[in-house]
């Protein structure tokens, strides 16, 4: 990894920031990005939202990343349009058949 | 009322369904409901915050229905809580959740008697755990597809969007297109 500075116009610079803020990124993470884009690099993903989206990174990892609670990162998320972790399709259905046989099964008290 | 546990010992459940204003159809089961004291505790320790307002009021509205279960690390923090009220508290949810399952569970239910552990599904992608074979693990997606082939709610996915759309800002500005569903795999028997 190689340290870069650029120079912006502090106009430029807290528009970039302000918008980083609002969406939970940097603007290193922009211009990387931006940058891969343009000479077609594929960059790993190092955004934690995306990587908690993909399940690549659990809860407690994406909350000390990003410095913030659960029900922030579920609202961040949301801003962002990332999908919400999910557990494979299969899995679900075994959960839920589960489930429902449990409660069709279970004695009254 | 059936005699199936459903305990709470995550967070975030609470907190997505409270988003979703849907905590109430838990109630729709006919079941006790358990959340571990800890976690109560960390879910409403802010009472400005909506979702801590939303958990709290839920539970102390159906107290016949919704337990708050006391475990010692939870008693355990209280009392440090007391002494020092900014006393740092991290991943003591954790600890109780440990405590309860190994100390507490016995006394709340019957030996035989199906225990339902409800946590959100990104935790269980990667918990590798060993449950006795009345106690089962159940995501709150798993959760939301179950009560519907129930017929006890009408549509998972209108819940599941109303959690994610919670979390939008009124633009609803979309920067990034939706990612495509975990696949790492979860153990669990």
């Amino acid at each position: 990894m190689r340290d870069l500075t650029v120079q912006l116009d502090d106009s430029l610079f807290n528009a970039a920031n302000f918008y980083a803020v609002q969406h939970s990124t940097s603007i290193n993470r922009i211009i990387q990005a931006h940058l891969a884009q343009l000479v077609s690099v594929k960059q790993p993903e190092t955004d934690p939202l995306v990587c908690f989206s993909r399940g690549e990174m659990d809860r407690l990892e994406a909350m000390k990343a990003l410095n913030i609670d659960y029900s922030t990162l579920l609202d961040k998320l949301g801003q962002r349009g990332l999908s919400r972790p999910s557990l494979p399709h299969n899995e679900l259905e075994q959960m839920a058949d589960m489930f429902v046989r449990v409660i069709n099964e279970a004695p009254e008290r | 009322m059936k005699r199936v546990a459903l305990v709470i010992p995550d967070a975030g459940p609470l907190i997505s369904l409270g988003k979703a204003q849907s905590l109430e159809i838990l109630l729709k089961l006919d079941l006790p409901i358990y959340i571990v004291d800890q976690v109560y505790f960390e879910v409403t320790r802010e009472p400005s915050f909506e979702d801590a307002k939303i958990i709290r009021q839920f539970a102390q509205s159906y107290p016949d229905r919704v337990n708050i279960v006391e475990t010692q690390v939870g008693n355990l923090a209280r009392m440090e809580r007391e002494i020092n009220p900014s006393a740092p508290q991290r991943q003591l949810g954790e600890a109780a959740i440990t405590d309860f399952l190994s100390n507490q569970l016995d006394k709340i239910v019957e030996p035989l008697d199906p225990v339902l552990l409800l946590f959100e599904d990104s935790d269980l992608t990667r918990m590798n755990v060993v449950l006795r074979q009345n106690v089962h693990l159940l995501s709150t997606k798993a959760l939301l597809i179950g009560m519907e082939r129930l017929g006890v709610i009408a549509s998972e996915a209108a819940i599941w969007e109303a959690i994610i759309a919670s979390g939008r800002t009124p633009s609803d500005e979309i920067v990034d297109q939706s990612a495509p569903a975990t696949y790492g795999g979860s153990y669990w028997q």
